[in-house]
């Protein structure tokens, strides 16, 4: 799609798709959402739809995302899980906001999840962290930077022994 | 290769003598271009390929069967292990146990019936509310239809009693002589005319009455 072209393009901005908090757990692998186009009880659904699956998928993009139109009297969601079970979500007369929280409490990742995991990804990603869980445990390990003083003995003008002179007296 | 690295060491052995032009060497193409024939002197080369009897071929192929299976099951291996390793891993996720998760699953779940019932009592609520709406419309409608098929029917009989009246006065076949007697009886005229003060005066002869007054004094 060009840029600034269509309805909302807003939606399709990188900020708008980023900004949603609603990521779904691991274990749904389908997420579907039945609607109709015209009834004032599925208003919510319509601009659910609307706003949000766009965001929806780009946060999960390993999630099949389908929308199915005017087959049902009241709208819903349904999850399908990994081990074959599935969860059906209401959303009769419901607004969108109250639609996105109910969905992020029960099958989004919690805020907790989600910023240990951010803070794992990060470990992960960044090249120059070092510790538990990164590339290198030490930042001795590089080429050029000093050696754990466990290992080999600190140069003399960086130790306190040496440059206050306690080892002479 | 053994030629790039003798014009090398060539070139620097130049450099030590300190005069290259005398030992000048040109690197010619390692292979003919591909888009060049085949060579006249190889023309009629026909390659010599090692013959292989029954068994070897055999042997080989039964190697060949047996690699590729090994290789074939290191792969797998392999591929079953890193899937292992990324499911458990905490490396990009937090891992929890079968049992939390079957916890936490059921919490979402009684979370998620509570919603739905909630959802559906006030959709029940909403569809009795608007079955009444429904029912009183309808019955309204109904109620002012047979009010209009009543009126109309008043309105018809009304029409047969008019008529019914009127039809006393119709000039039938045997009232007809006295209809024409009386109609001679009674000459009825329908003429008029008006003067400039909007005055009417019907009759054809009928005059204003100071005209009238004049005209009878005179007779």
């Amino acid at each position: 799609m060009p840029f600034m072209k269509g309805r909302e393009p807003v939606r399709r901005t990188l900020q708008y798709l980023n900004a949603s908090r609603l990521v779904l757990k691991d274990k749904v692998k389908i997420f579907s959402v039945n609607y109709n186009t015209h009834g004032e009880n599925h208003k919510g659904a319509r601009e659910f739809v609307f706003w949000n699956i766009p965001q929806i998928q780009f946060k999960n993009p390993a999630v099949q995302v389908t929308t199915l139109k005017n087959m049902t009297p009241s709208p819903f969601v349904t999850c399908y899980f990994e081990d074959g079970r599935e969860m059906i979500i209401d959303m009769d007369n419901r607004h969108r906001d109250e639609i996105l929280e109910h969905l992020r409490k029960v099958v989004g990742k919690t805020d907790e999840q989600l910023a240990a995991e951010a803070l794992l990804a990060e470990k992960k990603d960044n090249p120059a962290n070092f510790g538990y869980g990164c590339d290198r445990h030490c930042i001795c390990e590089i080429p050029g930077q000093v050696p754990c003083p466990g290992t080999v003995p600190l140069p003399e003008h960086m130790r306190g022994k040496y440059v206050f002179g306690l080892a002479s007296s | 290769m053994l030629r790039s690295a003798a014009t090398n060491l060539l070139r620097q052995a130049d450099q030590n003598l300190g005069h290259s032009s005398f030992n000048l060497q040109f690197v010619r193409y390692r292979r003919k271009p591909r888009w060049l024939p085949v060579a006249k002197s190889k023309m009629f080369r026909i390659p010599e390929h090692p013959e292989q009897s029954d068994e070897e071929k055999a042997e080989l192929l039964r190697l060949h069967n047996h690699y590729r299976t090994q290789m074939r099951s290191v792969r797998l291996f392999l591929r079953e292990e890193a899937q292992r390793i990324r499911q458990t891993s905490s490396a990009d996720h937090l891992v929890m146990t079968p049992e939390e998760e079957e916890a936490e699953f059921q919490k979402c779940v009684a979370i998620n019936d509570e919603w739905n019932k909630k959802i559906s009592e006030e959709r029940n609520q909403r569809l009795e509310a608007d079955l009444q709406k429904t029912k009183e419309f309808v019955d309204e409608r109904l109620e002012a239809f047979r009010e209009r098929k009543e009126e109309h029917i008043e309105n018809i009989d009304a029409i047969v009693k008019a008529e019914k009246e009127m039809a006393k006065t119709f000039i039938t076949r045997e009232k007809l002589d006295e209809a024409i007697e009386t109609a001679l009886a009674n000459p009825i005229d329908y003429n008029f005319s008006i003067d400039l003060k909007r005055n009417m005066y019907h009759g054809r002869l009928t005059r204003p009455e100071k005209e009238q007054r004049q005209l009878e004094a005179a007779n």
